[in-house]
């Protein structure tokens, strides 16, 4: 089954920034609940300058290079910014105007923000709600007061049916953190500083 | 406390048809040569009081007086005009404390003892500490008797007022010598058309029939009523006065007197035929009403001339010069006549071309019909010619209008060198151009709608090397509303808001590219804006480029104005653009309303 896009996404002048201040800003809100709406269906935690997912485009992106003197990316025909339908697709200047306003939104926020290269990551849902949904199933399930790798989190059996099935580590790093925070959770960490484990606590 | 107010009428001034801009229609021999403004008329030293603010045009044939009318575009103004031969003599006056400069005027009297005893005994001197205007004696002139102002009592120059008695004497001469020519010669044309015979000395209760005899449409025989508020007994009605309240008046003096010393030369040229020794020249007559008379290039054919001298030297150039001038006066006064032949002669060749098409479109051939149109075809031959040759000459006549036209322009614009010299310019360039509009049907031609640029343009071909700044253009096409209510400036979006870089850093300020355009007033962007909305509500397609609205049945509109007209809706959000390399589509804004 393939996301359903909404009727406004084969309308062409939505690929057009408009002149019009108020059209702008409901198309830029339109534009907005698409990108959620979209990555959620197709679990995309990180999306790239261009409109794809992150995870398999960011490879060639060296983590390290904080240079970040250009944000022009080239929109492809599998980006999400493009309809091959109706022969459309938004210009890069006009995306990352969604971009900055989703971040100003709290529904999304830079993966480096010194090299806009790594894209962004996406909240459908944000960290606290993240947080809240991870806990509830551990209590669910059973597992408190258990010790839990990344990887029994991302990709266990047990969290398969699971909306946070396979998150990206970064953003699972940063709702561990919200729930350490709250002290319903504690990291574990290896030797070289990297995290070992976490353990959830009762309810 | 009610003012009584004296009239009466002078057979020196006539009334005169303006152009729609205001501005005096020149005849073809006519050149325009300077313009004043906010000038009154006095007669004698009494107001006109219904002509204190006007304009002045002076041309090398006559001053032309043209009121001023608050509301030109309601109010279509006539002006007077007075015949440069009419001005026997001419004086400036200083401006003194509050008195604005004046030139006197002393126009020709006819009446020969009046003339002899009120003129030639008496001499006009002007004052040359207050500029009053005395008169003295003759007789008393002399080294021992020297005259006093008036007024400040300031002794007159001697040396002056012998050169005015020379100079008075010497006119005196000459005028005795007019008097004799004309009484012994067969010519009775000079006195009975004298404007002086005919003045009319009325008062103001006999006027009062004439008033609502003035229409607005002029005819020849109307005269201008002048509104005094004194009685006109004690006034000279042979000397006027224009009193220059916004200056100038001293470059309007020059020019005067330089134009009235070539308008005698013409006067003097055409009445008395001052060369008619050299050369003797039957004027040409005018050819009838049911053909074509003239010829084009040998018209010397019809001039007789008589002279069995030869035509050389001066006089044999100032003929031959007057010959042409002749001839084109004659093409031009028969031309009314020859282009409504011509009409008939057009109408006889589409006959023609029917006939042929019939003729070939059948296989028989009607030799009679075709020995006919044949023969109306080579009958036309002479009209076709002829009609070149006439645009030809209309052509000619027209560009050295335009040349004195400009050139009178930019006389003002070196006369001014001010402010009001500048908008005088100014004013007078705005009247130029809305009668060069309506002359050359500019906006019938260009669908309703020209660019201001593209006016500029013709508005310079037409007008020679003489070429308007685009400033002072622009500033002109401005004030176009003054003239026409339905005639409009508008600013045309071209392009959407773009973001420009300001001069401080991160500084940036959205400007629109424009382009002013001048239009009638009948092309409302409301009704355009409503057939765009309606072809959109009912299309199928969702969205159309300006030109394909173009050329949709109920939007055949200038594409620039539509243009603009789409921008405006786009930025108001009614409509939504949807860019692409090939060009922008209109949409109907459905982002706005769109709900998920």
């Amino acid at each position: 089954m393939s996301f359903k896009f909404p009727s406004i996404y084969d309308f062409p002048p939505f690929f057009t920034k408009q002149v019009h201040s108020q059209t702008l800003e409901t198309q830029k809100s339109h534009w907005i609940q698409l990108i959620l709406d979209y990555c959620r269906f197709n679990k995309i935690w990180i999306l790239s300058l261009n409109g794809e997912s992150g995870d398999s485009t960011l490879d060639h992106v060296d983590p390290e290079d904080e240079d970040d003197d250009d944000d022009y990316a080239e929109v492809t025909k599998q980006s999400l910014f493009t309809n091959n339908k109706i022969d459309r697709s938004l210009k890069s200047d006009f995306i990352m105007e969604i971009y900055n306003e989703m971040i100003s939104k709290e529904k999304a926020e830079w993966v480096n923000p010194k090299n806009h290269k790594h894209g962004i990551i996406v909240y459908w849902h944000t960290l606290e709600e993240w947080a809240n949904i991870i806990f509830e199933w551990i209590d669910i399930t059973g597992q408190s007061n258990t010790v839990l790798t990344l990887y029994e989190l991302r990709k266990g059996d047990l969290a398969k049916t699971q909306e946070f099935y396979g998150m990206n580590p970064t953003v699972l790093i940063k709702v561990l953190n919200v729930l350490v925070k709250t002290d319903r959770a504690q990291i574990m960490k290896d030797d070289n500083g990297k995290i070992a484990g976490v353990k959830f606590s009762d309810k | 406390m009610q003012v009584q107010r004296f009239q009466f009428t002078s057979e020196f001034w006539e009334y005169v048809q303006l152009s729609n801009g205001g501005r005096p229609i020149c005849s073809s021999s006519e050149r325009n040569l300077f313009l004043g403004t906010n000038v009154g008329l006095y007669l004698g030293n009494s107001k006109i009081e219904n002509y204190q603010n006007g304009r002045l045009y002076l041309t090398n044939l006559r001053l032309i007086y043209v009121p001023f009318t608050s509301n030109e575009a309601l109010e279509k103004n006539v002006g007077l005009s007075l015949n440069l031969a009419y001005i026997e003599n001419l004086q400036f006056q200083a401006g003194f404390m509050r008195s604005s400069p004046k030139i006197l005027l002393t126009l020709t009297k006819l009446s020969p003892d009046l003339e002899y005893d009120t003129v030639h005994n008496t001499l006009d001197w002007d004052c040359p500490i207050c500029s009053h205007l005395n008169k003295c004696d003759l007789k008393v002139v002399s080294g021992l008797n020297v005259p006093k102002c008036e007024v400040c009592g300031v002794s007159a120059n001697v040396y002056e007022l012998n050169k005015l008695k020379v100079e008075k004497q010497n006119n005196s001469r000459s005028k005795a010598y007019k008097r004799g020519y004309d009484n012994s010669s067969s010519n009775p044309m000079i006195c009975t058309n004298h404007p002086a015979n005919r003045l009319q000395l009325q008062t103001s209760g006999s006027l009062d029939s004439q008033k609502h005899d003035l229409p607005n449409a002029i005819s020849s025989k109307s005269k201008p009523i002048f509104c005094l508020s004194v009685k006109i007994d004690g006034i000279d009605q042979f000397s006027f006065k224009l009193s220059f309240r916004n200056g100038g008046a001293r470059t309007f003096y020059d020019k005067l007197k330089f134009a009235l010393g070539q308008a005698k030369w013409l006067h003097a040229d055409s009445r008395y035929q001052v060369n008619a020794g050299a050369l003797k020249v039957a004027r040409y007559c005018s050819p009838t009403d049911t053909d074509i008379q003239s010829t084009p290039s040998n018209m010397t054919s019809t001039l007789n001339f008589e002279s069995t001298e030869k035509r050389a030297g001066i006089h044999g150039l100032e003929t031959l010069t007057s010959l042409k001038n002749s001839e084109v006066s004659t093409f031009l006064n028969s031309s009314l006549g020859d282009l409504q032949n011509l009409m008939d002669k057009s109408k006889d060749l589409a006959k023609i071309g029917d006939d042929y098409r019939r003729m070939l479109m059948s296989s028989k051939t009607v030799d009679k019909e075709v020995g006919h149109a044949v023969e109306l075809l080579s009958r036309s031959r002479n009209s076709l010619k002829l009609l070149g040759n006439l645009l030809d000459d209309r052509e000619t006549i027209n560009e050295a209008n335009d040349f004195y036209t400009v050139e009178s322009l930019n006389l003002l614009k070196q006369a001014g060198g001010t402010q009001a010299g500048s908008s005088l310019y100014v004013e007078e360039l705005s009247r130029q151009v809305y009668d060069f509009i309506i002359q050359e049907n500019i906006l019938r031609d260009k669908n309703g709608l020209v660019t201001a640029l593209d006016l500029y343009c013709l508005f310079n071909k037409r007008k020679g090397f003489y070429s308007v700044s685009p400033h002072n253009f622009l500033l002109a096409t401005v004030s176009l509303k003054r003239y026409n209510p339905d005639l409009q400036l508008i600013e045309l979006q071209l392009q959407s808001l773009q973001k420009v870089e300001g001069k401080t850093a991160g500084e940036t300020t959205e400007k629109a590219r424009s382009l002013y355009a001048i239009c009638s007033s009948t092309m409302n962007a409301k009704s355009i804006s409503r057939s765009i909305l309606e072809v959109l509500e009912s299309g199928v397609s969702g969205g159309y480029s300006a030109l394909e609205f173009q050329n949709m049945c109920s939007i055949q509109t200038n594409l620039l104005l539509l243009q603009s007209v789409l921008n405006v809706l786009t930025r108001d959000g009614v409509l939504c653009v949807d860019s692409t390399l090939q060009g922008e589509k209109y949409f109907r804004n459905e982002i706005i309303h769109f709900r998920a």
